[in-house]
């Protein structure tokens, strides 16, 4: 039978027509429909950002929901106006272990206390997870414990072997230090800001400085305690004499500079060093250890923490973030996400270590020696994870101020400047703390 | 003293050419009341135009610009850790803080001597290039466009050229001066060198500015007046302070004004060079906001220490404007 015709064209082609004019006007709004979750990433190493575009396309294929990345190297800002703008994250990395606590006073993020029993709290390292109000915040993939690197070669030419207290430290530097060659005995940070908050306070723990009592009452310049930090700044004072030129700007990536070039003998530093050294100096692979900051008398190491963790944000897709957090363990890509810069991320799960994948990786085969250093500052007998994050009797915007304020870089200039005496610039240091602490 | 009514009058009636005040042209308009008189419409339709020129401007203005501002202005009456903490409103609490703080007055007259400092610099030897690049010689172009890459340098990327030079143990110019013997410098490592470096680098990398506009400005300048000062006798000083500089003078207060505000305003270069330090010589007010608002999670102090910035940034525009009006007052 012949097809009547509208307006000289057939039904079938006006119905084949406008069906497909309505798909395509539909068409945004299919594509909306499809989930999308936003994850914000602070980790900027190229083959870092690399991979994530590889899990967030493979997750896609997989669970057909989009992951849209977005790297931002310090998130805080960003992530803070996101939420005030209406436009959460789903999903996010963080640089600090307080960062989860504060987002979860404001009501901001979720709890992961569910997927982190699923893997076994005690699977994870000491001082790893953020804890507050019986919850846990943030999934933690990254120790960044600072240490001291030594140049072994160095020790072994001198017959000096890796100190074990603070004299024998000093002595080291004095020995290795020979600025007439430009070589310098101890790289280390001293600019102004978190640089030196996070790499250079080790020396402070290690003679057991706090900040505060369990009531937030600032006790740094008690009798006991302002002796140990004096104690602690008239040591750094003391290991400046050995610092190459420009110690007062110096921050980290100089650190890295003095280090990689054979300008320094020792530096503190946590894998991104030994990540550095393989990118731009293989040839020192076999010519430095790794060792805990020293007590004043020997005894049990001490290691500066620096945690970073994954969270999943208050958001109307927190189901959908938690899948693929939940996706990301079971097909052990965060053990891929580790491999990237498998000398610069420091598992924090003792299964890491176990895991073949990782540990039969042909980078932490090279450096095993030294991650293997690394694995045992997780061990709570041999060494002691402290850092400013760690002071008060709980996480909270106090360790936060304290970390990116002036507090550490001021008390260090002061003295070593000769400014100040090591008491005074406690007394500036108290002072400070005071002044930056909120009790409520 | 004839002379110097001459020169002044030629350059007064100058700058009124160059501010669109042309007396000629002025005397033949007829003034806005008559028009009005003779076609209110004419009138009204203009004003319509008119507004409907602007609005976009202050539509992009108002969105961009004042509600950000009276946003800032309104958390400095509040306490709060951050932007998605609730906020506690605490009155003038963060004002009194701020400025009974020692600190807020050190990062306040560091600002002022770095503004000083660099737009007296800049204007000076923005100045003394602008009139060597108006001297007509070979390659004059190819100079012209040379003298201008540091203006047209990003921020950032001009700041890490300078701190790589200025590196104690690599920079080149540590370098070259161990070559001849000298000792090495840490060029941020004192509050005195700190602040010089910073100074130079803000002086190279914007007196270009300087330059341009000022070079720009030269063009207009009537040939005849330099040929009547000649014959009168003066040399090139006597016409640099009696001809060029009365002549360009609204050109040369609009240059400081902006220089001043952006320098009292710079934060990214210090930011990028010090941080502050040393031992918080080199802090100034834009960083101290900063630093309250993002380092110490002080909403209130950090947008208090912003708007007083403000504050006193418009006062001080006030003072000039009235102690050097940009139109002559006849």
């Amino acid at each position: 039978m012949k097809q009547p015709k509208l307006i000289g064209i057939s039904r079938r082609s006006f119905l084949g027509t406008a069906t497909a004019g309505a798909a395509t006007l539909a068409m945004p709004g299919i594509l909306r429909a499809q989930t999308e979750l936003r994850y914000l990433n602070h980790e900027t190493d190229p083959r870092t950002v690399a991979f994530l575009r590889t899990l967030a396309a493979d997750y896609e294929k997989e669970a057909g929901v989009r992951v849209r990345i977005e790297t931002e190297p310090d998130p805080w800002v960003k992530l803070t106006t996101s939420i005030k703008a209406g436009k959460p994250y789903d999903f996010m990395s963080l640089p600090s272990i307080t960062d989860p606590v504060l987002l979860a006073k404001s009501d901001a993020i979720v709890p992961v206390t569910d997927i982190v029993k699923e893997q076994g709290i005690e699977d994870f390292g000491p001082r790893s997870l953020s804890q507050f109000k019986d919850d846990i915040w943030g999934y933690p993939y990254d120790y960044n414990s600072v240490c001291l690197y030594y140049r072994s070669d160095w020790l072994s030419e001198k017959g000096l072997r890796v100190p074990t207290d603070w004299d024998s430290f000093i002595a080291v530097l004095q020995t290795l230090h020979d600025p007439d060659n430009r070589r310098y005995g101890y790289t280390q940070t001293l600019a102004t800001g978190g640089d030196s908050s996070w790499a250079n306070t080790g020396f402070l723990w290690s003679n057991d400085v706090r900040f505060y009592d369990e009531k937030w009452d600032v006790i740094l310049d008690t009798p006991d305690i302002k002796k140990r930090t004096a104690e602690a700044l008239a040591f750094i004072k003391k290991t400046a004499d050995f610092s190459p030129p420009g110690l007062m700007s110096a921050k980290l990536k100089e650190v890295i500079a003095n280090f990689v070039s054979g300008t320094a003998a020792v530096a503190p530093y946590a894998g991104r060093l030994m990540s550095n050294i393989q990118d731009n100096a293989p040839e020192l692979a076999d010519k430095f250890v790794l060792g805990p900051y020293v007590r004043p008398k020997g005894g049990q190491g001490v290691v500066t923490g620096g945690v970073d963790v994954f969270a999943i944000g208050k958001t109307d897709k927190v189901e959908e973030a938690k899948k693929l957090l939940r996706w990301m363990i079971k097909n052990d890509k965060i053990t891929d996400f580790q491999l990237t810069l498998p000398l610069h991320y420091q598992p924090v799960q003792f299964s890491s270590y176990q895991n073949k994948r990782w540990s039969s990786n042909p980078l932490v085969e090279k450096y095993k020696d030294k991650l293997a250093v690394m694995r045992s500052f997780l061990d709570e007998k041999e060494t002691k994870i402290d850092g400013i994050q760690y002071q008060g009797p709980n996480y909270s915007p106090n360790q936060g101020r304290l970390y990116n304020s002036d507090l550490i870089s001021s008390m260090y200039q002061n003295v070593v400047a000769g400014k100040m005496s090591p008491e005074e610039a406690v007394d500036l240091g108290a002072a400070k703390i005071r002044e930056l602490t909120d009790k409520v | 003293m004839s002379e110097t009514v001459q020169q002044t009058s030629a350059a007064r009636a100058h700058n009124s050419r160059i501010s669109g005040l042309e007396p000629a042209a002025a005397e033949a308009a007829p003034p806005a009341s008559r028009r009005a008189s003779g076609g209110g419409s004419v009138l009204h339709r203009d004003r319509r135009f008119f507004i409907l020129l602007l609005l976009p401007g202050v539509v992009v203005s108002v969105a961009t610009i004042f509600l950000p501002v009276l946003y800032a202005i309104g958390l400095s009456f509040y306490q709060a850790n951050s932007f998605i903490d609730t906020p506690v409103f605490v009155g003038l609490d963060n004002y009194v803080r701020v400025l009974s703080d020692p600190g807020y007055w050190h990062a306040f007259f560091n600002g002022l001597i770095y503004a000083v400092a660099t737009v007296v610099l800049q204007v000076v030897v923005g100045i003394a290039i602008a009139l060597i690049l108006h001297q007509p010689f070979r390659g004059r172009t190819i100079v012209r466009g040379l003298a201008l890459t540091p203006y047209i340098l990003p921020t950032v990327v001009a700041v890490f050229i300078w701190k790589w030079l200025l590196d104690p143990n690599y920079g080149l110019i540590n370098a070259a001066a161990a070559f001849f013997g000298y000792p090495n410098i840490d060029w941020l490592g004192s509050p005195l060198l700190a602040w010089s470096s910073i100074i130079f680098v803000s002086v190279w990398h914007w007196t270009p500015f300087v330059t341009i506009t000022f070079l720009a400005a030269l063009q207009t300048v009537p040939e005849e007046l330099y040929e009547a000062a000649k014959l009168d006798g003066a040399g090139p000083l006597q016409q640099l302070f009696f001809v060029t500089l009365p002549v360009l003078r609204p050109v040369l207060l609009v240059i400081i004004l902006l220089r001043t505000i952006f320098m009292f305003n710079k934060f990214d270069i210090i930011w990028l060079m010090t941080s502050g330090g040393p031992l918080n010589a080199t802090e100034h007010l834009p960083l101290l906001a900063y630093n309250k608002t993002f380092m110490e999670f002080d909403i209130g102090g950090g947008t208090a220490i912003a708007t007083t910035s403000f504050i006193f940034l418009t006062a001080g525009m006030y003072v000039y404007l009235k102690l050097f009006p940009l139109e002559d007052r006849e």
